[in-house]
Order: structure tokens, then sequence, then C-alpha cells
């Protein structure tokens, strides 16, 4: 992208709001072991000193430990530097489905763990996990799209039976299959699945614009000019798909949470043990009561809005 | 077009295939139930081999070199039981199981063996003729067995030929009498190839009409004796009582071809062509394709069919799916043609604020918070559906409506005066009509798992409860059953989508419609 653009985009008031909440939503992700973590964020325990303990597991005490059992244990020469709320995501208590207290702001769930911390610790597994999707969908989308737009022939045929053999499978029964396969349930069969479906949607949408802009005079032109037809898919018809493919990533990002969501709720698979907006959403089959569904809500709407006044944003630069 | 029609009907045969080459990647590598190490404490090893063999484990995956046969079976029991090593017990029963099938590879060369193999294996041979009912103290005397296998075969060697066995069984099926019986009996398993054909031919429903099954009691008792003879030369208890019913009987024969989809191979000889037949057949996808497609998806795990499971399910799910599908893209049309009347950028905004909550609602949260509202209705589960399934038509009708907006044809309409409500309903959604319809028709599997979770949240007994099971349970049979309908209602949806935009506008040729496809 020319940096002049760029320089367009921020004269949008869209591209700098979804840019504020997406960084502020980053920065929960990013330091989510300074705000909810049973271990300390620095120590002194006789003697040494540890920076963020939960990240490097040198800690001197044993995994998973309380931060009250942490606490009980320091002496009067040790110190600690604690996290603002001391609970970690996957700490369970015997306060279940408890509402806000001083000690758990949001409440805790079914199994007595701390919402606030589930919530932060969701967010940086979902916007990772969401990006990842997103971003891997986008490319093999893009490149089967332009492909089958700009070659046609065999390639086409091929491009659109995979296509249409991955939307055939409902994707909730395809990543439970998968989950079936693992030895140990991982995002990686939600990531592998999600992508695929996404991918293939995205390789429809891309196919159609490239050959309807390949009609386009400026297409036209550069054919004339004999350069060959995947030239021109890539070169200049993808600067023009830019603004839908955008788009299409918001869905793709949200797809991941949603498909995640269905899954819980379906009790397909074991979920994997990581936090995560779609994982606290499905916890509704519990009969989780708002306070537990509101927050990651909010956050997945947050999420879907900045990004689509981005995508929107992009879309107007690109149209100047 | 209907050219067209039919191009795509064939494009389906490729997608069928990928649907279960992906299906049968996914599904054989899940764990095997015979590797549950508390499960193989219990187990004998025979035992175990008949799980593994009933899910065709002893198989290749894709490409069987050697296709074993009932010749190439003889021949490894007779190398075991000539070396008489440890395996050659195993050789023993193996030889006993196989029967009179292996007779004709066996006998004739019997004579060309070493004299002490030749009496272990004769005599290995005695509980076939038990089986056979011509048991004598000769049979099991290693000194006079094989004399007896040999006046055996020099008597009986016509009645094993196919067209002969085929006679018999024919015969017997036809009318009982003790003889016919006799004769079948005596020929063991070899009976058990044309035995399977008749029944085949007895469970299609065109053998109601010809003359010969004409009446119910006959075609009944027929298939009463046949696999009372079936179960008799192969020792399975599975028999039908002589009053047994016309349902019985089906899925008597429904478990009999399953059984012989695992088994076949040890009765029936590749010879010719058959072999290079065998090497794709004898093989973990073929026969897995083979159940999962021709035996009606088999029964999976259940005790009824799974077409016949899906008949009782599918109706409400589609009910629910194809409605909500219907009222989203109304509800949508309708919205985006507001939104493309009046160029108000507050009504924009609204629109695609809509279309962004819609997206960003889970439809489990919606539906049990819509449940415990209201309780259950199919009307609110509809409505529920539509909303979590409304964002994508609503985006797709929006952008498309917009840019028609802008087109040459709106510009002119314009141009001579006429409204905007004649514009966009006139000539503006007559343009949209086929990339909407189009893409209805592919928006099926991707509204099937938000049904999924509504059907559970209102308690619904549809298809969805029904493949959570089968996931759970590792049913391959409903999960191929599910993706294949899926497939074949997609394609015929969209063919009749196809027609239709070509009804409402004639100038649409076979190349722009070929085109459209993609952008489903």
């Amino acid at each position: 992208m020319k940096s002049r653009r760029l320089h367009q985009l921020f004269g949008f008031a869209g591209w700098r709001l979804g840019l504020v909440v997406l960084a502020a939503l980053g920065v929960f992700g990013v330091f989510a072991e300074w705000i909810a973590a049973d271990m300390p964020i620095y120590l002194e325990f006789e003697g040494k000193s540890y920076v963020l303990p939960a990240l490097t597991h040198h800690a001197p005490f044993r995994e998973g430990a309380r931060s009250e059992e942490i606490a009980a244990v320091l002496g009067p020469g040790d110190r600690a530097v604690w996290p603002l709320f001391r609970s970690g995501p996957t700490t369970e208590t015997t306060t279940r489905m408890a509402g806000a207290s001083a000690a758990h702001p949001l409440g805790t769930d079914a199994f007595g763990r701390d919402v606030l911390a589930r919530l932060v610790y969701a967010t940086r597994a979902s916007l990772a996990l969401g990006a990842t999707i997103a971003l891997f969908a986008v490319a093999i989308g893009l490149l089967l799209g332009c492909f089958s737009g700009a070659l046609g022939g065999v390639f086409q045929g091929l491009i659109e039976r995979f296509v249409e053999i991955v939307s055939v499978f409902p994707a909730v029964v395809a990543i439970a299959l998968v989950r079936a396969l693992e030895q140990r349930p991982s995002v990686a069969s939600l990531v592998l699945v999600v992508t695929a479906v996404q991918g293939a949607s995205i390789a429809r949408l891309t196919h159609v614009l490239v050959i309807r802009t390949l009609a386009e005079e400026f297409a036209v032109g550069a054919k004339a000019m004999g350069a060959s037809p995947l030239r021109i898919a890539f070169r200049h018809v993808t600067p023009h798909l830019v603004a839908p493919l955008a788009v299409a990533a918001v869905f793709a990002m949200a797809s991941a949470v949603l498909i995640e969501t269905s899954l819980t709720f379906l009790d397909l698979g074991v979920p994997a043990k990581l936090a995560s907006w779609g994982e606290m959403l499905g916890e509704i089959r519990w009969g989780a009561g708002p306070w537990i569904i509101v927050p990651p809500l909010l956050a997945l709407a947050f999420t879907v809005g900045a990004l689509y006044a981005m995508a929107d944003a992009l879309r107007r630069a690109f149209e100047r | 077009m209907l050219r067209h029609a039919l191009r795509r009907l064939l494009w389906i045969v490729p997608i069928l295939i990928g649907v279960t080459l992906a299906s049968f990647a996914l599904l054989s590598y899940l764990p095997d139930p015979a590797d549950d190490p508390a499960l193989l404490g219990t187990l004998t090893a025979e035992q175990l081999a008949s799980l593994r063999r009933a899910r065709f484990l002893d198989l290749p995956r894709f490409f069987n070199q050697k296709p074993l046969d009932v010749a190439g079976r003889v021949e490894q029991a007779l190398l075991r039981i000539g070396i008489d090593d440890g395996r050659a017990d195993q050789a023993r029963a193996d030889l006993a199981r196989l029967g009179g099938a292996a007779l004709p590879h066996l006998l004739p060369r019997l004579d060309a063996l070493p004299p002490a193999a030749r009496a272990r294996v004769a005599v290995a041979l005695a509980p076939v003729a038990e089986r056979m009912g011509i048991a004598s103290a000769e049979a099991v005397d290693p000194r006079l067995a094989v004399a007896f296998w040999n006046r055996f075969w020099a008597d009986r060697a016509p009645d094993f030929r196919a067209a002969s066995a085929r006679r018999a069984v024919r015969r017997f099926a036809q009318h009982a009498s003790a003889t016919r019986e006799g004769d079948v009996v005596e020929l063991d398993t070899y009976a058990l190839d044309p035995i399977m054909l008749l029944l085949d031919e007895l469970a299609s429903p065109s053998s109601v009409g010809t003359a010969e099954w004409a009446q119910p009691d006959v075609r009944l008792g027929a298939i009463v004796r046949l696999i009372g003879a079936a179960a008799h030369v192969t020792r399975r208890e599975d028999k039908l009582a002589p009053s047994a019913s016309e349902r019985d009987a089906l899925l008597g024969i429904r478990r009999w071809r399953d059984w012989w989809l695992v088994h076949q191979s040890d009765y029936k000889t590749h010879a010719g062509a058959a072999r290079f037949v065998a090497m794709l057949t004898e093989t973990q996808y073929a026969r897995w394709a083979e159940r999962a497609l021709l035996a009606g998806f088999g029964t999976g795990s259940e005790s009824t069919g799974v077409l016949q499971r899906m008949e009782e399910r599918a109706p409400l799910t589609l009910l629910l799916m194809t409605s909500a599908l219907l009222l989203a893209y109304l509800a949508a049309m309708a919205l985006a043609v507001l939104g493309a009347m009046r160029s108000s950028p507050r009504l924009e905004w609204g629109i695609i604020g809509a279309s962004l909550t819609a997206l960003a609602t889970p439809t489990a949260c919606l539906a049990v918070w819509a449940m415990q509202r209201a309780g259950p209705a199919l009307g609110l589960a509809i409505v529920v559906l539509t909303l979590s399934i409304i964002a994508s038509p609503l985006t797709q009708t929006r952008t498309l409506l917009t840019e028609i907006a802008r087109s040459d044809y709106v510009r002119a309409a314009r141009a001579l005066g006429y409204g905007p409500a004649r514009i966009v309903v006139g000539h503006a959604l007559r343009g949209a009509l086929l990339p909407v319809l189009a893409l209805a028709s592919t928006e099926m599997p991707l509204a099937m798992g938000a049904t999924f979770v509504v059907e559970k949240a209102f308690g619904i007994a549809g298809l969805g409860e029904e493949t959570v099971r089968a996931v759970q349970t590792h049913d391959v049979a409903w999960l191929v059953g599910l993706a294949f309908v899926t497939a074949v209602t997609v394609t015929f949806t969209s063919i009749a989508a196809d027609f239709a935009v070509a009804a409402a506008d004639p100038r649409l040729t076979l190349a722009s419609l070929r085109h459209q496809r993609m952008s489903t």
C-alpha cells in the first residue's frame, strides 16, 4: 500500500476509532498477566528475584498454585508486586455462579472461575485466533480466487469443486470430527476448519470480483500491453479487491468465535483448555447468567464494530 | 438450458466422490476402538481380529496389490498345515470356516501334497463334512480321510460349479423339501454367493411384481429358508423365525448383507478381470463407501437404517431451515430495497448496524434467551434462526443493490423521470434477483450449524440431536449420509434456482449462468 493512502486513512474517523478500540482490547490481551493472575508480577523470594513468573515458569511454586498459598509462604524479607486481581483464568474456587464482589468484580462462572480473569485471557486468545484465521482465509481465498478467475478452464473447474466440497459440510460437524482425531484437543482443529470454510467462501467472492474487474478498461489495457492473465490479476486487479476482502475478513474473524460458541453449546468435542470468548459464551449451556455472557458479547461486538469501521475507511480510501 | 442442467447433474458425481473421500480420510484416522487398552485385555485375539475386520482394518486403504480370495486363503492354510507350526491350529479352523467354497481349490490337488500334510488337511475338513450332513467315522480317521474326500470329489465335482449351485439354491427357495435342502447344505459355503444374490433379488421391490414371487408367503418363506441355510453353513446364530413378518425379513436381509460385505472375500473367487476389480474394491475405502452408499447408508450404530432415521427427522429441520432462510432473504431484500430507495446515510448506517449486531450475536445465546422468555414454540425458533443467519444475506443484497443503483440502466430510468420506488422494484430488484437466488441456494450448509444450535435450545428432535450423537459415537454412516443429502439438496436447489432465473430473464445464456455459478 502506498504511504499516501496510509496517510489518508487517518483522515477517517472510523479508522481512528476502530484503531483505538482494537488497541485497547489488544492491551488487555497483551498485559493479561498484569491484570489477573495467581502469580505476582514481580517477586523477591528467599533472596532471589523473579520477573513475571507466570510467563517464565521459573517460580519456586508448583504449577497452578493459588495466590493465597503463595502469599502464605512469603516471609518478612520477601516482596511481591501483585496484579490488579489475584485470580487466574483456570483457578477454580468454591464460590460458583456468584455475582460481582470485591474479589471477583465480574462474578464467577459455573466452576467458580473468575469471569474477569477469563475475559482478559480470552481476549488474548480470541484476538490471536481470529487474526490468524482471517489472515490465512484471506490469503487462501485470494490465491484460489485469482487463479480460477484469471486462468479459467481446468483450474476453475478444480477450484470450484474444492469450494463446493468444503462448503457441503456443516463447519460445526467438521470441527467436531477433527477434534475427535486429536489425541489432545487443541485450537489447531478450529483454525484448520474455519480457515478452510472461510477461505472457500472468500475464494468464491474473489473469483467473481476478478472476473468482473478483468472486463474493466484498465485490465483490458494491461492485456493489450501483453501482460499475462495472472499478472493482471495479482498486479492490477488485487488492489480493487481490498475493500470487499476487508469486510470478508471481519466476517471470518467473527465466525471463529461464533463457531466455538456453537461447539461448546452443542457439547461437541472436548473444548481446548484455553479461555476464549466463544467458550465463555457457550457456557450458557449450564445456564450462565448475564454477568458471564454480557462481557464477552460486548467484547465481540466492539471488535466486530471496530474492524468494520476500519474496513469501511479502507474502502473509502481506495475509492478516492 | 437442459444441457446446462444435465451438466450440473453430472458434476454432482465428482462432488459426491470428493465428499466420501474427505469423510473417509477423516474417519479412517479416528482412533481404532480395538486400540483401547481397556478393551484389549478382555478380548481374545480372535474377537479382536473380527472387530478389526468389521471395520475393514485388515485391508489396505486405497489400493490392494494382492486381493485375497478363497483360493488365496486356501493356499495360506495349506502352507501352514504343511509346515505344522504353531499357527497350524488357526489354519485348520480357517479351513473349516472356508468350508465348501474352498473345496474346488483344495480337493483336486489333495494328491499332490506330501502324504503327512495330505492326511492332516483331510482331517481338518471333518467339521465341513459334519455341516454337510455326510459325517462318518472315515472323515475323522487320518488314514481314511483322504480317500473319503477323494471319493466325495469324484462324485460331487459337477455340483461345485457356479451354474449348478445357482440352480440348486433357486429350486430350494421356490419350494421346501428335504432333498432340495440337502442339495444346498451339501454345497456348504459354496452356496453362499448364490444365496446372497437371490436374497438381494428378493429384497428389491421389483421382485414383488414378478410371477415367481407374486405370493407374499412364498417370498417370505424363501427368505426365511435362504437365511436359515446361510446361518447353518456359517454357524452364525442370525436366523429368522418361520412366522417372520415382511419387516423382520428385510431387516434380516440387511444384517446378512452387511455381514457379506465384510466376509465375502472368504467365499468368492476372483477370476480374470474380477481380479483387477478386486484390487480396487478389496480396500478400506471401497468397502466403506459401498457400505455407506449402496446399503442405504447402512444402519450405523443404531438398529434402524440411516435413511429411515433421516426421513423421520429431516422434515422438521428442513422446515425450520428453509422457512428461516426464506424469511431472512425476504427481510434482507426489503431492508436493502429500503436503503437503496432513500439514499439517507442514517438509514444506511442503521442497516449496517443491524447486520453487524446480527453477526456478533451468537445463535446459542439468542436462542436460550428467547426460550427462557417465551418457552418452546416453532415460530419463535424460526424467528431466532432467521435473526442469526440474516447477517450475510443483508450484507450481500445491500452491496448488490448499491452497485445496481449506480448502473447505467438505473441512471437511464431516473433520467426518464421514474420515481425511486418504480426504479428499485421494477428495475434494480430484477437485476439483483439472479445473484440473490443463487446465493440463497448455497446458504443451506452454512445455516445448518445454526439450525442444530436452535434445535438443541428449543428441544426440537431434528437432525441436530442425531448428528451430535453421531459425532460423539463416531457413527460414520450417519455423517456421510448427512453430507450426501446436503450435497444433493444443494445441487438440486441451485439447478432449480437457475431455471427460475432463466424463466425470469430469457436473455440469459448458458455462459452467463456458468459464470454466475461461482458467485454463489
